[in-house]
């Protein structure tokens, strides 16, 4: 797992936020496989497609698999990752950190 | 001998991009409750890893296909359009349906204008009262059938 690209999007940078696109879908898809090969399915979004200039569909889609994670794993009901204001850099960055957070957790509980 | 150009076909079994937009102008319209919102989509994100689940899409409005028994398809509807296309929509909808083999379409509304739209697509839809779960308890909606 390439933990980098989740913690060292920078605001504004279309580049780093795709790598971090990227890597965010590929995270999604291995804990979606790992909780299917134990028996649980949960929703699936295409996180891979987003489009940086218009992220509020991408983020709807990115808290519902979160939703499900956490309620599959008996997580902490995860934070509202869509109750933020990406155009203000400190926002941004307190949601980079949350998320970074929630990935760890989830990998911890999985044993990835 | 060229191909004429087809259309690339409208079934979908994910929720992405112009489609999850649909999908949530349209709840939003129907809830504006942006947790039930999340809820919903993940229910239908789920609904759709089941076989036999799809999107299908014309213009803008998505349509939930649920096989129910060899040709009887149950549909659900998210439209954000003007009551003019979405009957259009429905027609395109129902045309599509019947060419790859479908020989009955179900679906459900308590909104009794919605009524006026099914008449309006000229299609001869069948309309019923019955009861339908919703939400944990048991609501009166009307039932529209269209066989071909």
């Amino acid at each position: 797992m390439n933990m980098d690209a989740l913690s060292m999007v920078r605001h504004g940078d279309v580049d780093s936020l795709q790598a971090f696109i990227f890597e965010n879908g590929v995270q999604h898809k291995t804990f979606a496989e790992t909780l299917m090969d134990n028996g649980t399915v949960i929703p699936r979004f295409p996180l891979m497609d987003a489009n940086p200039n218009d992220i509020e569909d991408w983020l709807l889609a990115h808290q519902v698999e979160h939703q499900a994670m956490a309620s599959a794993l008996n997580l902490s009901n995860p934070v509202n990752l869509m109750d933020t204001n990406w155009n203000d850099e400190a926002s941004f960055y307190d949601w980079v950190n949350t998320h970074l957070s929630l990935h760890q957790q989830i990998l911890s509980v999985l044993g990835i | 001998m060229p191909m004429p150009p087809t259309s690339p076909p409208p079934e979908k079994n994910e929720i992405s991009g112009k489609v999850l937009n649909i999908v949530r102008n349209s709840l939003m319209g129907e809830s504006k409750d942006p947790a039930q919102v999340q809820k919903l989509i993940g229910s239908l994100g789920l609904l759709l890893q089941q076989p036999g689940n799809k999107l299908i899409q014309f213009g803008n409005s998505v349509f939930l296909v649920m096989v129910k028994a060899p040709g009887e398809v149950e549909v659900h509807t998210f439209s954000a359009e003007t009551p003019e296309n979405l009957i259009q929509n429905y027609i395109k909808g129902a045309t599509y349906l019947q060419k790859i083999g479908v020989k009955k379409i179900t679906t459900y509304s308590d909104n009794p204008a919605f009524q006026k739209v099914a008449k309006s697509t000229g299609l001869p839809v069948k309309i019923n009262q019955t009861v339908k779960q919703q939400g944990g308890e048991m609501k009166p909606v009307y039932e529209y059938v269209l066989e071909f």
